[in-house]
């Protein structure tokens, strides 16, 4: 027996989404009629944002690090949070964990540079574009932001849209033109959804790019993570 | 706003519509980017499943009460079982871990009264067709059940697991469901109840021609009340 621990509800919709995920996953390396076992503990995105937008970083940490608790008492075996914001204090949070958490970014990081790619561009919200998360865990990949307009654009989209489940054409196609303009001034040859919401609006990889779905790529690892340690049990 | 604490992987999909429900209610209620407060323990349905075909109930409860126990550790004021069938678990959960239980067939009852029926058709797995949960709970509030013929039940049952929670919608199968409905409506059923929280991915309120009672959105929204009760 072994349980998977989620910290969810930033937001709700992206947490459907990854749990989804974590069970199309498990069916396609297990069975097709079982599941996981996961617990999820659905927190508060506004008190999130307020905390983020604050830049109360203790108190982000420490209400971050008793939800990881809940999740401990309830039986997980390790954890992660779906969400690429709050891993700005990922490593406090990890510091006061009882469990192994898995970080979206340093997921995302050893991804990328399988990939051997050595300029990507970063969309996600301001904060995670502005904290240097992403930049610090990619040693050997260059990181490239939208400018300071494009980054309100961004952010605003992410916040009064995509967040609450609206997922416009036109939006998509603003996205887009940044991640184009990236491509001839920055050279990037691929494109980091560095926040859960964004492969909800961006669904495919576009202009030959490949589109780091962050999402995706975190659900592969707790899988694995999971499978192992079944695996090491059954020994 | 509590913590609801939900049993949920039976089956996913419907634990995904709970979770929806939830957050869109208190979304609506509160505004923003207001979320439920939740814990959901997501079981390997599986293990459950193969329980209920054995008829082990008794283990079944074993384990409800032990993911009760974990999800009353982990800090939840109350719980919902998102399934019909495994409610029936609800008062020795109560009894024995000594978290209350925000029940599916009770909360159903609720909203079948406001509609002032004295007679109900259910559907659902065999378990909860033929099962005391719903009717009795149905009965204390006043409310008399029919369920289908015995033939038909066994083709409802079949159609739920080896469709619907494997996420499979035929037409085929939605006319099977009228014509059962039909002929509840024709035995005296004044409101049909789908006891089932696979059901309303099959049948909907414009199938019918008496009201349909979604047991899953009556479930999740009464919680989000119940979860709400204490900010005013």
């Amino acid at each position: 027996m072994c349980r998977i621990g989620m910290i969810g509800g930033f937001s709700p919709e992206s947490t459907l989404d990854y749990y989804r995920l974590l069970i199309r996953a498990y069916r396609r390396d297990v069975s097709n009629e079982s599941n996981p076992e996961i617990i999820i503990y659905s927190m508060d995105v506004n008190y999130l944002t307020k905390l983020v937008g604050n830049k109360q970083w203790n108190e982000l940490t420490q209400w971050l690090a008793d939800g990881i608790d809940v999740l401990h008492k309830a039986g997980a075996d390790f954890g992660f949070i779906s969400a690429n914001t709050p891993h700005i204090v990922f490593d406090k949070v990890q510091e006061l964990s009882p469990i192994h958490l898995l970080s979206i970014i340093d997921e995302t990081s050893k991804h990328i540079e399988k990939t051997g790619i050595k300029k990507v561009g970063l969309l996600g919200t301001k904060f995670t574009m502005q904290s240097g998360i992403f930049q610090r865990a990619c040693e050997n990949i260059q990181i490239f932001v939208p400018n300071e307009k494009e980054q309100e654009y961004i952010h605003n989209k992410l916040t009064s849209e995509i967040e609450l489940g609206s997922f416009l054409d036109e939006t998509r196609k603003g996205f887009l033109d940044i991640i184009k303009r990236m491509i001839e001034d920055n050279s990037i040859e691929g494109v980091i959804l560095g926040c859960t919401e964004l492969p909800l609006l961006l669904t495919k990889d576009e202009f030959g790019l490949p589109f780091f779905n962050t999402t995706k790529i975190h659900v592969e690892s707790v899988i694995k993570y999971y499978l192992d340690i079944i695996e090491k049990r059954k020994i | 706003m509590k913590t609801i604490g939900l049993i949920g992987g039976t089956s996913w999909e419907s634990t995904v519509e709970y979770y929806r429900i939830l957050n869109e209610t208190v979304k609506d209620r509160l505004g923003g980017l207001h979320s439920a407060k939740c814990l959901m323990y997501s079981v390997e349905f599986q293990e459950i499943s193969d329980l209920m075909q054995a008829g082990d109930w008794k283990a079944i409860s074993a384990l409800m009460q032990e993911i009760a126990g974990i999800l009353k550790t982990g800090g939840a004021d109350f719980l919902i079982i998102c399934s019909n069938t495994l409610g029936i678990s609800a008062p020795e959960i109560e009894k024995n871990i000594g978290i209350p239980v925000h029940s599916i067939a009770e909360a159903t009852s609720k909203e079948v009264q406001k509609f002032n029926l004295k007679k109900a058709g259910l559907l659902g797995t065999r378990y909860t067709m033929e099962g005391g949960y719903y009717k009795n709970t149905l009965h204390e509030n006043g409310i008399e059940t029919i369920v289908p013929e015995e033939e038909e039940r066994e083709i409802i049952n079949s159609i739920i697991f080896e469709e619907l929670c494997l996420g499979i919608i035929k037409k085929s199968s939605r006319e099977i469901f009228k014509n059962i409905i039909s002929k509840l409506q024709s035995k005296g059923a004044e409101g049909i109840i789908l006891g089932c929280t696979e059901i309303p991915l099959l049948i909907k309120q414009e199938d019918v021609s008496i009201p349909v009672f979604d047991t899953l959105t009556i479930h999740a929204v009464s919680a989000v009340d119940l979860a709400l009760q204490e900010i005013k």
